[in-house]
C-alpha cells in the first residue's frame, strides 16, 4: 500500500493546519495523480471540497488565502475535483472577492489584504482558464459567475489597474459576448483613466490599457449606415468596429502635427507640407468613437506646457500600437500605408530641414525646450516602426528605403554642418538603441544591394561613438581654462564654502576623477554589437568606419575580459564577423581575436584555425596502413598522381588545384610528370604532353584558354598527328582565325559523340580513354566559343 | 509524423501521403506547366489553371482535406509558374526574440499568408502580388525572353531566382522587385545554351549571402547540370556606388562562380537535391540519375566535387556515365573525367522530389504517375496514380509538392479549429489579385492589409509578478506562493497563533503517548510560571497602587 501515499483525509486535516513549508508540502501533495480516481469521488474529494470551502468562507485572511491556492492546485492538477467542485470554489472564491472589493479601503490597508486581494484575483484567473474550452463546464458554472465577476473587476480596475487588467483584457478577447453588458462601463472606466492619470502609471500599466482600450473594440458597435436602406447591400466587415478604432487614433494625429506647426516652419519643407495635407482626417464610416482626449493647452509664454506635445503624441502612438499589434481572433484589416505615413510625417518634424518660426527664436528656454520634444516626437515614430516591424516583417518592404533615410532625420547635426553632433547623440543613447533596432529590422529584409548607404554609415559612427564612457564632469574640465581667465567661478565656490558650510567638498572632483564616468552598461554594448554584427555581415563598410570597428572590438574585448575574464557573447560574435568579414581591408585579426579568446571554447575560430572541412580536391576517408599515406597530404597527393595518374593534364589539373598557386610545387610536379609519361606511354601521347606542359608554362591565362579549346579539338583525332602539329603551330600564330574551323569539326564530331560515348565504356584500352573526355570537353567549350562568337 | 504528397497531373490533382493511403482527389484542376502548385500557408494551396487565366485555391490542411476549390481567384492573364515569398515576421522566430524588451514570442495565427505571390506567363512577363492586401506591386514584362520554368525564393526571401526557356537563369532582389519600377536582376547566369528546365537551391543556408556556401545546382535540355556557388555573388559590389559603376560599364559585372558542370547523355528534365546535399537526383527520359556529390574513388578516397577550381572560370567539367555491369576502375575513368552515376528508376521522369530523410524519392513519370522509390535500393515502394476512370486523359505529372506535418500536433489542432467559433473548419477568403499595378511612394493610399497576430506563446505570461498557472512550473508557482506567506508571517498575531497549533499539532502527530505527557508537563511548567510571573506582576501593581492612593490623599 505504499504507492497510496498519504489518505485524503489526513492530507485535509493536514491543509487546515499547515504553515510554511508543510503548507508547501501538502499543495505538493495535492497535485499527485494518484487522487485522480473516480474512487475517491465522493468520499475523500468531497471531504478536501468541504475543507476548502471552510478555509475560503473563514474570517481569516490567511485562512482564505490558503483556501486559494490549495484549490488552484488541486483544480490544476485534479480534473475530477475541477469538474465536480470547482464551480462551488468559484462560487466562494468570488464571494470574498466582492466582500473585498465592496469594502476595499478597509480591507486593503494592511499588507494582508493586499497580498489577499492579489491571490483572490489570481486564483480567479486561473479556474476561469482551467474551465474555459469544456463546454459543460463552462456553460455550467463560467458563463453565469462572469456576469458577476466581470463587474467586480471593471470595479476594481479603478484601484488595482494592474492586477486587473490582464485579467479584463483575457476576458475580453475569450468571452466577447458575455463582456458585451458591461463594454459601456469599462470604456468609461479606462478612457478616464487614460485621459486623467496615463502618464502617471507605470509604463507596463500604461501598455496594459491601451490594449484593454483596442480590446474594446472587438465587440461590435452599432454602425449608423446600417439603417440607411441604399447601403444595406454592403458587406459588412468583421473588422469594421475594430477598422473604427484605429482611424479614431489615427485621425488625431492631423490635429497634434498642425500644432507643431506652430513652432516651426513648415512652410520651407515642401515634403512636410505634401506629407501633412495626406494624414488622415476623416472617420471610419459613421462609426462615433467619442475622442475622449482633452484639448492640449500649449502656451508659447508658458514654455513649459510643449511638455504637453510630445506627451499627447506618445500616447496616440500607444494607442495605436495596442490596435495594430495585438493578437485578434480574426483578420484584421491595418491601413499600413497610412501608418508608415503618421511616421514618416512625425519623424520629418525636426530643426533639420525647417527653422524655428521668427517669433520664438527669442526666449531661451522655449528654444531649447523645442529642441528637448522634438526629438522626443521623432522617437514616437522609430518606437511605433520597431513595433510593426516586429509584427508585419516584410509587408514593409517596398518602405525600407524610405524608412532608412528618416532614421538618417534622426541623426542630429551640428548647426549649419554636415557633422554629426555627437555629444547630442550621447544625450539620446536610450532613444539610439531602438534606431538600431529599426535598422537591424529593415536591412535584415532586404539583399546585399542598398540605395540607402549614407544613413548607415553615419548610424555605424554613432554606434562607435555610443560605446565610449561618459564622464559626468567632463563640462568643468573642457571649461577650466576659461575660468582660471575669470578666476570667477572659484572664488565663488570660495566664498560660498566660507559662508555657508552646507555646500561640501568638491576637491574630489579633481582627486578621483575616475569616480565621475559613467560605465556603459553591458546591455548596451549588447545592443551594440548585434548592429555592427548586422552591418558589417551584411555590406563592405569604408575603412574608417571598419577600422574603428575593429579597434572598438578588440580594445573594450580586452578590457571586459580583464574586468570580468570572460569576453562577453555579443562581443565574440562581432569578433568572428570582423574575422569573416575584413571588408575592404587585407588585414585579418583572426591571430588578435585568437589571443584575446585564449584559452575559452569557441567553435567558430576553433573551426578557422584548424580547418576540417574537405579543403583539398581528394582526400582520404581512413587512414590506409601505408606508410607513406602518414606524411602530409601534398605528398599524398602526388603519390596517388604517380600511382594511378597516367595522363599528364588531368593529373597537372589536379596538382594545381591542390597547391592553390603555388608555383614552385607546380613546377616540380609537372617535370615528373612529363617524365613518367616519356616511360609509359606512346609518342603520340608524349607529343601532346609536352604541348600541354608548354602551354601550361608559357602562355597567360587568356591564352590557353582559347588555344586549349582548339587543341583539344585535334586531339580528338589521333591519327593525324602531323596535322594536328601543324595546326597547332598556326594556332599558336593567330589563334582567332583557327577557331572557325574547329568549330565545324566539333559540329561533325558531335555527331559521332554519342556512339563515342558507348565505345568508350566498353573499350578500356587506356590510349582512348584519354583522347574520349576531350572530345566531350572541346565539343562542348567550342559550341560555347561559337555561340559568343555569333 | 507523416509526408504529404500533393501531386497534380495534366487533368488531376491529388492529396495522399507517403505513409499511409487515403487518397483525395482535387476537382476541377487542369495543370499544363510544371511548378505551377505552391502551398501557401498551412492551409491554402494554389494551383494555377490551364487555358483560364485563373487560380484555384484548395483547402490543404493536413487534419481536413476537402476537395472542392474553396475560392477561385481570377487573373489578368494566364500564368504558368508559382512561387511565395513567406513573411517570417520577428515576434514568430524563437532565435531573434531574446529578451523581453524586443516583444514577446507568440504563436502563429490561424490566418497566416506569405509576403508576396510570384506568378510568371507564357511570354516571360512576372507578376508580383502582396498576399495580404491582393495589391499588384509590379510587373516585369520579359524577365524572361521566353516562358519562365521555375520561380523560386532563397535565402529567406531575400533574393528570388527564375529560370526560363530562353536558357536563362535570373537572379532578383526581392526588394527591388517591390519597391523599383524597372528592377535590374541582381546577375544572369547563361552559361546553359537549351531551355533550363529546373534548379536547385541548397536547403540551408548561413546569415547572409557573403560567409554562407550557398549553391544553386541548374540543369537544362543541353544535359547539362551545372553548379553555381551563390555567395560568388556578393564579391563584386555590395553598395549603391558599386552598382552604379556597374551599370555605366559591364551590367553582367556581378557573376557568380560556376563551380562544376554534369554532363550526360540525355536532356534533363529535372532535379531534386539531397537534403543534406550529398547527392543530386536527375531526372531524364531514360530515368533517374543519382550524382554523388561526394564521389567515392578507389579504396577510402572521397572526391568533393564541388570544389572550387583555381584555375579555369568555367570550373571542372564532368561527363556522367551510367554504372556498368562489370567492376571498373574509378580512378581510371576520373582521370577521363567520367564518374559513374546509378540508376534508380527507368521511366520518363519529369518531376520529383525528395523526402524529408532524403531516403525516399518521389518520381512523377510522363504518365502521371508517382513512383514512391527507395534510394538506397532503388525499390519502387508503390507506384501513386490519380484516381480517375479516364486513364488516357490523365497527361505527365506536372508538381509534386512534399510536406511533412506532424499527426499528433494536428489532432490539437483539428480541436482547437472546431472550438474557435471563428473558424468552423473553413478557410478565410482571400484578398482578390488586383490588376492594376499599385502606384509607388504614393502616400495617399491605405494599404489595407489583412492581417492577424498570432496569441502569445503558451510559457510566456504577459506581467512576470503574477500567479502563473501551476500546471507550467509546479516549482515557480510555489515559490511564489512561499514570498506571499511572508506578508502573513510579518504580523505577530497571524504568525505566533497559527505556529503553536501547528507545533502542537505536529508533535501529536510524530509521537505516541510519552510525547504528549511531556507536551503536558512542559505546559504545566508554563503554566506555573506564568502564574507565578503573574502574582509578582500583581504583588507589584498593588504596591504601586497602595503608594499612589496615599500621594492622593
Amino acid at each position: 500500500m505504499a504507492d497510496q501515499g498519504i489518505t485524503m483525509s489526513s492530507l485535509a486535516k493536514q491543509m487546515e493546519i499547515a504553515t510554511g513549508s508543510n503548507f508547501q508540502k501538502v499543495l505538493k501533495n495535492l497535485s499527485s495523480s494518484r487522487y485522480v480516481d473516480e474512487k475517491l469521488l465522493k468520499t475523500d474529494l468531497g471531504l478536501l471540497n468541504a475543507k476548502i470551502l471552510k478555509l475560503l468562507r473563514s474570517n481569516r485572511e490567511y485562512d482564505v488565502w490558503k483556501g486559494c491556492h490549495a484549490t488552484t492546485v488541486i483544480c490544476s492538477f485534479n480534473a475530477l475535483f475541477l469538474l465536480s467542485y470547482g464551480g462551488q470554489s468559484l462560487n466562494a472564491i468570488y464571494s470574498k472577492l466582492e466582500h473585498m472589493v465592496n469594502y476595499y479601503p478597509s480591507t486593503t490597508n494592511s499588507n494582508q489584504g493586499r497580498t489577499l486581494l492579489k491571490t483572490l484575483v489570481c486564483t480567479t484567473k486561473t479556474l476561469m482558464d482551467l474551465m474555459r474550452n469544456k463546454p459543460t463546464l463552462s456553460r455550467e458554472c463560467l458563463v453565469p459567475k462572469l456576469k458577476a465577476i466581470i463587474p467586480i473587476l471593471i470595479q476594481l480596475s479603478t484601484y488595482e489597474p494592474a492586477l486587473c487588467l490582464p485579467v479584463l483584457k483575457d476576458l475580453l478577447f475569450k468571452h466577447t459576448t458575455t463582456f458585451k453588458p458591461y463594454v459601456n462601463k469599462y470604456r468609461t472606466s479606462l478612457t478616464t483613466q487614460i485621459a486623467s492619470s496615463y502618464h502617471h502609471m507605470p509604463s507596463d500599466v500604461q501598455k496594459l490599457l491601451c490594449e484593454n482600450y483596442a480590446y474594446l473594440h472587438l465587440i461590435k458597435l452599432q454602425s449608423q449606415h446600417v439603417q440607411d436602406e441604399t447601403e444595406a447591400h454592403h458587406k459588412v466587415f468583421q473588422d469594421d468596429t475594430w477598422r473604427a478604432g484605429i482611424f479614431s487614433i489615427l485621425i488625431q494625429f492631423k490635429p497634434i502635427i498642425k500644432l507643431c506647426s506652430n513652432i516651426l516652419e513648415f512652410d520651407q519643407e515642401k515634403e512636410l507640407n505634401r506629407l501633412f495635407e495626406c494624414l488622415p482626417s476623416e472617420p471610419y464610416k459613421d462609426y462615433k468613437i467619442e475622442n475622449f482626449l482633452s484639448p492640449l493647452k500649449l502656451d508659447m509664454n508658458e514654455p513649459f506646457t510643449l511638455w504637453e506635445l510630445p506627451r499627447r503624441i506618445n500616447l496616440l502612438v500607444d494607442l495605436l500600437t495596442a490596435f495594430v499589434t495585438q493578437p485578434t481572433p480574426f483578420p484584421i484589416r491595418i491601413p499600413i500605408g497610412t501608418i508608415n505615413l503618421v511616421c514618416e510625417t512625425l519623424v520629418s518634424i525636426s530643426t533639420k530641414y525647417m527653422p524655428i518660426k521668427r517669433e520664438l527664436r527669442r526666449d531661451q528656454d522655449l528654444n531649447s525646450i523645442i529642441d528637448e520634444i522634438l526629438p522626443e516626437i521623432q522617437f514616437a515614430s522609430i518606437s511605433l516602426w520597431r513595433d510593426m516591424l516586429l509584427s508585419y516583417g516584410k509587408c514593409f518592404l517596398p518602405m525600407s528605403d524610405r524608412i532608412l533615410g528618416s532614421l538618417e532625420v534622426f541623426i542630429p547635426f551640428k548647426p549649419k554642418s554636415n557633422d554629426i553632433d555627437l555629444d547630442a547623440c550621447q544625450h539620446l543613447q536610450d532613444k539610439f538603441i531602438t534606431v538600431f533596432e529599426v535598422a537591424n529590422l529593415v536591412l535584415s529584409n532586404v539583399g546585399h544591394r542598398l540605395n540607402e548607404v549614407d544613413s548607415i554609415l553615419k548610424l555605424v559612427d554613432v554606434a562607435l561613438r555610443l560605446t565610449e564612457d561618459v564622464s559626468l564632469i567632463e563640462t568643468i574640465f573642457e571649461n577650466k581654462p576659461i575660468d582660471k581667465k575669470d578666476a570667477n567661478p572659484q572664488t565663488k565656490n570660495k566664498s560660498k564654502k566660507n559662508k555657508d558650510n552646507k555646500t561640501g567638498a568638491i576637491t574630489d572632483l579633481f582627486t578621483n576623477y575616475d569616480q565621475f564616468i559613467t560605465k556603459t552598461s553591458l546591455h548596451k554594448f549588447n545592443e551594440i554589437n548585434n548592429f555592427l554584427t548586422f552591418i558589417i555581415s551584411n555590406w563592405r563598410l569604408g575603412t574608417t568606419q571598419q577600422i574603428n570597428t575593429v579597434k572598438y572590438a578588440i580594445a573594450r574585448s580586452l578590457q571586459i575580459k580583464e574586468q570580468m575574464g570572460s569576453i562577453p557573447i555579443s562581443f565574440i560574435k562581432l569578433l568572428r564577423v570582423l574575422v569573416l568579414n575584413p571588408g575592404n581591408e587585407r588585414l585579418s585579426i583572426l591571430p588578435i581575436a585568437v589571443s584575446l579568446l585564449k584559452g575559452s571554447d569557441d567553435e567558430a575560430f576553433d573551426l578557422l584555425c584548424h580547418p576540417r572541412l574537405p579543403m583539398s580536391m581528394i582526400h582520404n576517408v581512413k587512414r590506409v596502413s601505408k606508410s607513406i599515406e602518414e606524411d602530409d597530404d601534398r605528398e599524398d597527393q602526388e603519390e596517388y598522381d604517380v600511382d594511378t595518374g597516367k595522363d599528364g593534364v588531368e593529373t597537372h589539373d589536379i596538382v594545381a588545384d591542390h597547391a592553390n598557386g603555388r608555383f614552385n610545387v607546380l613546377k616540380t610536379t609537372v617535370v615528373e610528370e612529363a617524365t613518367t609519361e616519356v616511360e609509359t606511354n606512346n609518342d603520340i601521347e608524349v607529343n601532346t604532353i609536352e604541348n600541354e606542359t608548354k602551354v601550361f608554362k608559357k602562355r597567360s591565362v587568356e591564352e590557353i584558354k582559347d588555344n586549349e579549346s582548339v587543341k583539344r579539338a585535334k586531339t580528338g583525332e589521333p591519327k593525324y598527328t602531323e596535322e594536328l602539329i601543324k595546326e597547332q603551330e598556326t594556332a599558336d600564330k593567330k589563334a582567332e582565325i583557327e577557331l572557325q574551323p574547329a568549330i565545324e569539326r566539333v559540329t561533325t564530331e558531335a555527331a559521332k559523340d554519342a556512339t563515342i560515348t558507348k565505345e568508350e565504356e566498353e573499350d578500356s584500352e587506356d590510349e582512348d580513354e584519354f583522347e574520349i573526355p576531350e572530345i566531350h570537353l572541346s565539343e562542348y567549350e567550342d559550341d560555347e566559343d561559337a555561340e559568343s562568337d555569333s | 509524423m507523416d509526408e504529404q504528397i500533393i501531386f497534380t497531373t495534366n487533368s488531376t490533382g491529388s492529396i495522399t501521403n507517403i505513409h499511409s493511403y487515403e487518397q483525395a482527389n482535387l476537382k476541377q484542376c487542369t495543370v499544363s506547366s510544371q511548378n505551377s502548385a505552391v502551398r501557401v500557408g498551412e492551409q491554402y494551396l494554389f494551383v494555377a489553371q490551364a487555358q483560364k487565366s485563373l487560380i484555384h485555391v484548395y483547402n490543404a490542411s493536413y487534419n481536413v482535406q476537402r476537395e472542392s476549390v474553396e475560392q477561385r481567384l481570377p487573373l489578368p492573364e494566364r500564368v504558368n509558374c508559382l512561387e511565395v515569398v513567406e513573411n517570417n515576421a520577428f515576434i514568430y522566430d524563437n532565435s531573434k526574440i531574446n529578451n523581453k524588451k524586443n516583444g514577446a514570442l507568440h504563436n502563429l495565427p490561424q490566418f497566416n499568408l506569405p509576403y508576396l505571390l510570384l506568378a510568371s506567363t507564357e511570354s516571360g512577363k512576372l507578376y508580383i502580388w502582396e498576399l495580404n492586401s491582393g495589391m499588384l506591386l509590379n510587373v516585369k514584362s520579359a524577365a524572361h525572353y521566353q516562358a519562365i520554368t521555375k520561380i523560386k525564393s532563397v535565402m529567406n526571401g531575400k533574393y528570388i531566382i527564375t529560370s526560363g526557356k530562353d536558357s536563362r537563369v535570373i537572379i532578383w532582389q526581392t526588394s527591388d522587385l517591390v519597391s523599383q519600377d524597372e528592377p535590374k536582376p541582381v546577375a544572369i547566369l547563361h552559361d546553359h545554351t537549351l531551355p533550363v528546365t529546373d534548379f536547385e537551391v541548397s536547403s540551408i543556408h548561413g546569415d547572409n549571402l557573403f560567409t554562407s556556401g550557398v549553391k544553386l545546382y541548374t540543369v537544362s535540355r543541353d544535359s547539362t547540370l551545372r553548379c553555381y556557388d551563390l555567395s560568388t555573388l556578393m564579391r563584386q559590389g555590395n553598395n549603391k556606388r558599386r552598382s552604379l559603376t556597374n551599370k555605366n560599364g559591364n551590367q553582367n559585372d556581378e557573376k557568380v562562380q560556376l563551380l562544376s558542370t554534369f554532363t550526360l547523355p540525355y536532356p534533363i528534365n529535372c532535379i531534386t537535391l539531397d537534403p543534406a546535399e550529398r547527392s543530386a537526383y536527375l531526372g531524364t527520359q531514360m530515368g533517374c540519375y543519382s550524382v554523388s556529390l561526394y564521389y567515392q574513388l578507389n579504396g577510402n578516397r572521397l572526391l568533393n566535387l564541388l570544389q572550387p577550381s583555381t584555375g579555369a572560370s568555367q570550373g571542372n567539367i564532368y561527363s556522367l556515365i551510367e554504372e556498368p555491369q562489370e567492376t571498373v576502375n574509378r580512378d581510371a575513368l576520373f582521370v577521363k573525367n567520367q564518374l559513374i552515376c546509378n540508376k534508380i528508376l527507368e521511366e520518363n521522369i519529369v518531376c520529383s522530389k525528395i523526402s524529408m530523410d532524403g531516403s525516399i524519392i518521389l518520381l512523377g513519370d510522363k504518365n502521371g504517375r508517382v513512383h514512391v522509390t527507395e534510394v538506397f535500393s532503388t525499390q519502387v515502394m508503390k507506384t501513386l496514380q490519380p484516381l480517375t476512370t479516364s486513364q488516357t486523359m490523365i497527361g505527365e505529372v506536372t508538381n509534386i509538392l512534399l510536406s511533412t506535418y506532424s499527426t499528433e500536433a494536428n489532432d490539437n489542432l483539428s480541436m482547437s479549429l472546431t472550438k474557435n467559433k471563428h473558424h468552423n473548419g473553413t478557410l478565410e477568403k482571400l484578398p482578390v489579385l488586383q490588376r492594376v499595378i499599385t502606384e509607388k511612394g504614393q502616400t495617399t493610399q491605405t494599404h489595407d492589409v489583412w492581417y492577424q497576430i498570432g496569441g502569445l506563446y503558451n510559457g510566456q505570461s504577459e506581467f512576470s509578478d503574477a500567479v502563473q498557472s501551476p500546471l507550467l512550473n509546479f516549482e515557480d508557482y510555489l515559490q511564489i506562493v512561499q514570498s506571499e506567506e511572508s506578508a502573513f508571517i510579518e504580523n505577530g498575531g497571524v504568525s505566533s497563533e497559527i505556529i503553536t497549533t501547528s507545533a502542537a499539532t505536529t508533535a501529536t502527530a510524530t509521537s505516541g503517548e510519552s510525547s504528549k505527557q511531556e507536551e503536558i508537563d512542559s505546559l504545566k511548567q508554563k503554566v506555573t510560571s506564568l502564574t507565578e510571573a503573574y502574582a509578582e506582576l500583581r504583588e507589584i501593581h498593588e504596591k504601586l497602587y497602595e503608594q499612589h492612593q496615599q500621594l492622593q490623599k
